[in-house]
């Protein structure tokens, strides 16, 4: 009976902090959505600059990254997964391999924002583009380097949040609460969303 | 207490999420280079709210989650639409 009554206790504290996640994250859609509010009006204001400053960013490390970041994703469901399972080797595993694609996807992003440097997209007085409408493409560099520092912190974040996982799962191994896993892959795929909609705002605007 | 009772998502299941993410990325750079005007960015869009349902539906477990949860899934994207869609009837109606 004492046993019963126990399950049926952990089970209803991981709804809640399952809900107090999604709270969480909802604030931070809130959050992003602000930037993504300056984005829309700049492109509103300044189409043609923004098309001409987006061929400006590195395609090439910014599709990589994407996909760095969506197998990320899958590493961490199935770390969750494993979690559920009990099967805690497989979930310290996976939830390494997470913090290593986290850890990628960053150090391919400090790459290109040191080619962004070198190559004076940062706007002031040092910026390097030309057009009619200069403010126009430094607008468009701001959000840019807004958005993208933004989503960097919040991986940042999360790289914390998967090692304390990873170190637990390893030492506590039975007595870790599985949602624990579960909560923080919450944090770790809103990561991912804010990419998924910034990958495209940012580096396909024209590419024609 | 439902998700007690679901069957675990086969581990296949995961693997094909994560091959549709792939196609769709491809899909959204290939497309960019195609010249179709406003089309592009209806189609990153599209594409992009896609990816982001694939990732909260089957990797964030919204398929199998209590309506509770699904309400503060949402109610957070609610809101922005609100407040984006309110702001952008000022901005986009302003003469000259």
């Amino acid at each position: 009976m004492s046993a019963r009554s126990s399950a049926v206790g952990r089970r209803s504290r991981t709804r809640t902090a399952e809900l107090g996640m999604w709270i969480f994250l909802a604030s931070e859609v809130l959050f992003f959505g602000v930037l993504f509010f300056a984005y829309i009006m700049g492109r509103l204001h300044h189409p043609q600059a923004f098309a001409a400053a987006s061929r400006h960013t590195d395609l090439l490390l910014g599709s990589i990254n994407t996909a760095v970041l969506l197998t990320s994703s899958l590493t961490m469901a199935l770390a969750a997964r494993a979690a559920r399972g009990k099967r805690w080797r497989p979930c310290a595993g996976l939830l390494a391999a997470t913090f290593v694609l986290g850890l990628i996807f960053l150090t391919l992003k400090l790459l290109e924002y040191h080619e962004d440097f070198d190559q004076h997209l940062v706007p002031g007085v040092l910026f390097s583009l030309v057009s009619a409408d200069r403010s126009g493409l430094e607008q468009f560099f701001l959000t840019y380097f807004v958005t993208t520092g933004a989503h960097a912190v919040h991986l940042l974040v999360g790289l914390g949040v998967v090692a304390v996982l990873t170190v637990r799962v390893i030492r506590a191994r039975a007595q870790l609460p599985t949602e624990m896993v579960e909560v923080g892959g919450l944090y770790w795929h809103l990561v991912d969303i804010i990419w998924i909609f910034l990958f495209p705002l940012l580096y396909l605007v024209s590419r024609t | 207490m439902s998700r007690s009772k679901q069957a675990e998502p086969r581990l296949i299941a995961y693997f094909g999420v994560w091959l549709a993410l792939m196609v769709l990325l491809s899909l959204t750079i290939a497309s960019s280079f195609v010249p179709i005007g406003h089309w592009n960015l209806a189609i990153n869009l599209l594409i992009a709210v896609l990816k982001a349902l694939l990732v909260a539906v089957f990797f964030m477990r919204l398929r199998d989650s209590s309506p509770l949860i699904r309400l503060a899934a949402v109610v957070g994207i609610v809101w922005l639409c609100i407040l984006v869609g309110l702001s952008l009837t000022d901005v986009l109606t302003r003469g000259g």
